[in-house]
């Protein structure tokens, strides 16, 4: 039997299909995998089956009934849990009030503690999970952290257990760790959905696969009938790489940009880089391909100044920049194109002509007697710019707020590039833009490289490093694995290089 | 730093529907009190405006709202709300009272560093706050509004005990001729150079937010910080920066009231200038010509106030209601934006 | 923060449910403007602090037709109750019933979070609004019903000064005191005895600047001594703001509603 069925599943975002037409079923008692790569679908789908979100066409069915479920709640009770990326875990609190919130066991509206321990411990116990449920969460490790939230959704009576990327805060130890409790989940009855992009895991844990891509099913396999090999292929696909983009040769500079051995941890005491070292040299693209969460946001944050590495050097133009701030970094020449314009790039009440300058408003050229705004400056700068890079607007003096994303992105890398830096760093910068504007940011990056500046590309998107990279390095677990020729590697290698696969199986 | 107009018409319409939503709310008290709402904003106006000479008192009585307005306004801009504008006034108009009384220079030089030192005072009242937001993480608002209270003990003290004046009134000395403001007009009208000082204040918050880098700066800290920090702006040194201005404007009115009103300091002469500046700034979206503005509105108020508390007996605390209910019926403003964005969706 | 604003005066027994209703009248303003609307809260509060002392002025005004203080009126001023019991019983019997009172909010909010439900309802949504939520709590309700109660207990503060302390209201006669509970909350990092213990702190300080303003021959000037408590409560913020992540509530303040998609 059954425990889920997708059938004809579909999830419209605006025009953009999440999901079209998803159709698979899960057996009671399995481990089924589904694998896809970043934003192929597969949070949506698990959105629906959770009651997060509602399908716009299909239906889907829980132990062959068809269920809509209106909120996760509802999802609960009908033995469905998630253990979701980010733990919803108060750490201040005992594990086992954390777990019970809202099923709390009562007499007269008195929380019977005891009982509750009792309760939780004997959970923790039958699934090994090896917790003492009476210390605040915050002394917990990551993965002990993640194991409360099993126990929450055990607590709760669940059947059906999914797990949205759960690997991604774990090291490699702990993932040995974690696959056990899996198997032991698996052992004592229960189904589980685990969602990953990480290959080896998939390939130790699960009975099946499902692999989506670009919201569509590719297929459903049994994981002895496979390899790594197929699985990559049927992750990121046969197409083969047209659309290089011309370039000129120039004249490979000095090195803009030098990363020595950098190390870092993240809040959690998890090590996010791992020694990495990477150099930029002026006159290249370098890519950096990775799937996310392998320690790109923190190596990008490290380059513009806001973390600061535990150890490791950063060069630019030769010169120790590690300990400055990120004022002295751009004075000295650095770009750069953050990954969330609205958040970290523009002041949207600010007109397109602020916004062009922000980050430059000292410079002299924008300056008159010393501290006021050069107001006719300032907007000769933005109309010179606003033609050159096409942004559409009614006119540079209306709110950046009021342009649409791809123009408000234009603003952004426009501005990065017309501050005339030496090293230009874009962390995705076509997220979210339709082609015609994705394709017009990637042509600045080509028109940097080619007026002989280093430049830093970061994507998810595998075509686009393949256009316009001179050379991929590939991040994975905090280091750079390695460094490709995008002319001589093909899309399944920098697949099998991102998932880790080299070297490790 | 142009808004769009739609966004203007937006915020212009709340601020008006507030107001009148307050004076209708008000309206409603005075008549539950059994008096005609009517005859009492009848008799607030005509307090505020009835003669010539009741014009220029109810604008010298502006002065120091607006300046307390754009003070306010200064660090709201920069996201520090500074509720301790009322405690870095009564530094400020302490200060400038001493540099009166006790130095002596030529008039028009003693008038100017009265003044400046008001300024110096506000400032160094605003420095604690600012260094403890910076330096231990201190919430301004917090601690702002407990200095209140310090600068209050404090000024009453220098006032009752060193530099208490001859006279038996809880007040210092008069500060000396050299050191008071001149009258812009003959008596019995009222206006003094206090009000050409806040013009140029006014100007001064202008020129500071529309045209210089500092303000473009403090703003965007205001209005964005993580985008800020990460085009190189340092957010610490910005907030810091703007309650420094903030006190210093505060200041500033302080000392205007003590050289150009009082011409010396009298122990609790500020009847809530300071927190009433916040309504003033957060009426006027925090736009320095629209706090005149508001701030003449404020300054009608109370001054008319007295008015109708003698001729129709309504109390004129009823002033501080509506103070009050402004800033609650504000506080509305993303109920209001929601669902005028909603209608937007719906019939475009 | 709107607790400042929360006085009233009358009848002693009436006088205390009154205070307290209107307490609970003016933070439903404020549940309704933060906890529904998402507005700052310390715009919303100050509002309510400037209405409240409007309303006290003309309250004043109206009732009793003076301006400032209002005439004297039966207080509460001992505990008779308790003089029969012996030996402490003239004592117990001095002290004000708001003593036994604050006692009893200590007693009952001791138990409300440790025991009951509720209480530690109450406690997730402070943390975790978003788990709050996805575990079933409702979590405007439990926010508004909190904030009701602060009001109610501000109102009963305010009572306490007018009519247990003093037999009048006067102009200014708070004094800050719902803003130094502020800095016991933070001193007392949330917990409800230790919060009454930095309260009794407070208090001592008070008593010691009264005491000290008696001594006819004392050298520190009475200002300073007011002064006091105030300074104290910013040296203590001062160092208990730096370690504010570990001891203070999470999600205090933070807006939870449609009407505020962004930040």
């Amino acid at each position: 039997m059954n425990a889920i069925e997708f059938k004809n599943v579909t999830k419209r975002f605006g025009h953009v299909v999440a999901n079209d037409h998803i159709s698979f079923g899960i057996e009671e008692g399995e481990i089924h995998a589904l694998a896809g790569e970043n934003g192929a679908g597969k949070s949506t789908l698990m959105n629906m089956l959770f009651g997060l979100l509602t399908p716009d066409e299909g239906s889907i069915l829980v132990r062959e009934k068809e269920m809509h479920f209106a909120s996760p709640r509802e999802a609960n009770r009908n033995g469905i849990g998630m253990v979701h990326q980010h733990f919803m875990l108060i750490p201040k609190m005992p594990v086992y009030e954390n777990v019970i919130v809202g099923v709390e066991p009562c007499r007269r509206n008195l929380i019977n503690r005891k009982e509750a321990i009792d309760k939780v411990q004997q959970i923790s116990d039958q699934y090994q999970l090896s917790i003492d449920c009476s210390r605040p969460v915050g002394d917990l490790t990551v993965p002990e952290q993640q194991r409360v939230e099993i126990i929450k959704i055990l607590y709760r009576k669940a059947n059906i257990l999914i797990f949205d990327e759960p690997t991604a805060v774990l090291g490699p130890q702990q993932i040995d760790e974690f696959c056990e409790i899996l198997l032991n989940l698996k052992r004592l009855g229960k189904t589980i959905i685990f969602i990953s992009h990480k290959l080896p895991e998939v390939m130790r844990v699960a009975d099946r696969v499902t692999v989506i891509r670009r919201g569509k099913v590719v297929g459903t396999r049994p994981i002895r009938d496979i390899n790594t090999e197929i699985l990559t292929t049927m992750m990121v696909g046969h197409k083969v790489n047209t659309g290089r983009k011309p370039r000129k040769p120039v004249n490979l500079g000095g090195n803009a940009l030098e990363l020595n051995n950098l190390w870092m941890k993240d809040h959690y005491g998890i090590e996010k880089l791992k020694g990495l070292s990477l150099v930029v040299r002026n006159g290249e693209i370098l890519g950096i391909a990775g799937v996310d969460g392998n320690g790109q946001d923190e190596l990008d944050k490290c380059i513009l100044g806001v973390y600061t590495p535990d150890s490791g050097t950063i060069c630019m133009n030769g010169m120790d920049v590690t300990h400055t701030s990120i004022k002295q970094r751009r004075d000295m020449g650095l770009g750069y194109v953050a990954s969330d314009r609205q958040k970290e790039s523009l002041i949207l009440s600010y007109s397109v002509a602020d916004n062009l300058i922000l980050g430059q408003q000292r410079k002299s050229r924008f300056i008159r007697d010393k501290f006021l705004m050069d107001r006719e400056a300032i907007w000769k700068n933005a109309e010179t710019i606003r033609k050159r890079y096409d942004i559409r607007c009614a006119s540079v003096s209306v709110a950046a707020r009021t342009l649409s994303g791809g123009n408000q992105q234009k603003i952004v890398v426009a501005r990065e590039a017309e501050s005339n830096p030496n090293i230009y760093v874009a962390i995705q910068p076509t997220r979210g833009l339709d082609i015609g504007a994705a394709d017009d940011v990637l042509n600045t990056l080509m028109d940097m490289r080619n007026a002989g500046k280093g430049v830093l590309f970061v994507s998810m998107e595998l075509d686009e490093l393949l256009s316009v990279s001179d050379r991929i390095a590939v991040i994975f677990e905090g280091h750079i694995v390695d460094i490709v020729n995008p002319e001589e590697v093909s899309r399944e290698d920098i697949g099998k290089l991102m998932l880790g696969v080299k070297g490790r199986i | 730093m142009k808004k769009n107009l739609t966004g203007v018409w937006e915020e212009v319409s709340l601020s008006f529907l507030s107001v009148a939503l307050s004076l209708l709310v008000g309206a409603i008290i005075i008549s539950v009190l059994g008096y005609s709402p009517i005859a009492a904003y009848g008799a607030l106006l005509r307090g505020a405006m009835g003669s010539p000479v009741a014009f220029t008192a109810m604008i010298k009585k502006a002065v120091p709202l607006i300046l307390s307005g754009l003070a306010v306004a200064v660090g709201f801009r920069c996201s520090a709300f500074n509720i301790g504008v009322e405690g870095q006034l009564m530094v400020g108009a302490l200060c400038a009272a001493l540099a009166g009384i006790y130095l002596s220079l030529p008039p028009v030089i003693h008038l100017v560093v009265v003044l400046l030192a008001g300024i110096v005072g506000g400032m160094l009242f605003a420095f604690v706050p600012a260094l403890l937001k910076l330096k231990c993480n201190v919430n301004v608002t917090i601690s702002t509004i407990i200095l209140n209270y310090v600068a209050q003990f404090f000024v009453q003290f220098c006032v009752m005990g060193p530099f208490h004046g001859y006279s038996a009134m809880e007040a210092t000395d008069k500060l000396a001729p050299s050191a008071q403001m001149p009258s812009l007009l003959p008596k019995p009208y009222q206006l003094n150079l206090g009000v050409v000082i806040m013009i140029l204040t006014v100007f001064f918050v202008y020129y500071l937010f529309n045209k210089t880098v500092q303000g473009y700066e403090m703003t965007a800290v205001g209005l964005n910080q993580t985008a800020s920090q990460f085009q190189g702006i340092s957010v610490d040194k910005m907030a810091f920066l703007a309650l420094l201005i903030s006190g210093g404007i505060a200041g500033l009115s302080g000392s205007i009231e003590v050289s150009g009103t009082l011409n010396r300091y009298v122990n609790g002469f500020s009847t809530g200038y300071g927190f009433s500046g916040i309504p003033i700034a957060l009426m006027a979206q925090n736009n320095p010509f629209a706090i005149i503005l508001t701030g003449l509105f404020f300054g009608l108020m109370k001054s008319g106030s007295f008015m109708m508390q003698s001729t129709v007996g309504v109390s004129a605390d009823l002033v501080n209601i509506i103070q009050g209910l402004v800033v609650v019926f504000l506080c509305f403003e993303n109920f209001f934006r929601y669902y005028l964005a909603k209608w937007k969706v719906q019939h475009v | 923060m709107a607790v400042v604003g929360s006085y009233f005066t009358g009848s002693p027994i009436m006088g205390i449910l009154l205070a307290m209703l209107v307490g609970i009248l003016i933070s439903a303003i404020h549940s309704l403007l933060t906890i529904t609307f998402g507005a700052k809260q310390a715009v919303s509060s100050m509002a309510l602090v400037l209405l409240a002392d409007g309303l006290a002025g003309v309250g004043v005004q109206a009732f009793f037709k003076t301006k400032g203080t209002t005439p004297t009126v039966m207080n509460l001023p001992g505990s008779p109750l308790f003089a029969h019991i012996p030996v402490i019983g003239n004592f117990m019997a001095g002290l004000s019933p708001f003593v036994y009172i604050g006692f009893g909010v200590l007693i009952g909010e001791i138990f409300l979070f440790k025991y009951t439900k509720f209480g530690f309802h109450i406690s997730v949504v402070g943390e975790n609004p978003t788990m709050a939520e996805s575990a079933g709590l409702n979590v405007h309700a439990i926010r508004w019903i909190s904030v009701l109660s602060s009001g109610m207990l501000g109102g009963l503060g305010g009572a306490m000064l007018s009519i247990g302390q003093m037999n009048l209201y006067q102009d200014g006669m708070i004094a800050g005191r719902g803003y130094l509970a502020l800095g016991a909350v933070s001193m007392g990092r949330w917990n409800p005895l230790y919060v009454y213990g930095s309260s009794m702190l407070f208090g001592l300080f008070d008593a010691l600047q009264l005491w000290l303003q008696t001594i006819p021959s004392n050298p520190i000037p009475a200002e300073f001594i007011q002064m006091l408590p105030y300074v104290a409560i910013v040296c203590i913020l001062a160092i208990s703001s730096r370690n504010i992540k570990y001891f203070g509530i999470t999600s205090a303040g933070v807006p939870f509603t449609k009407y505020v998609s962004e930040r």
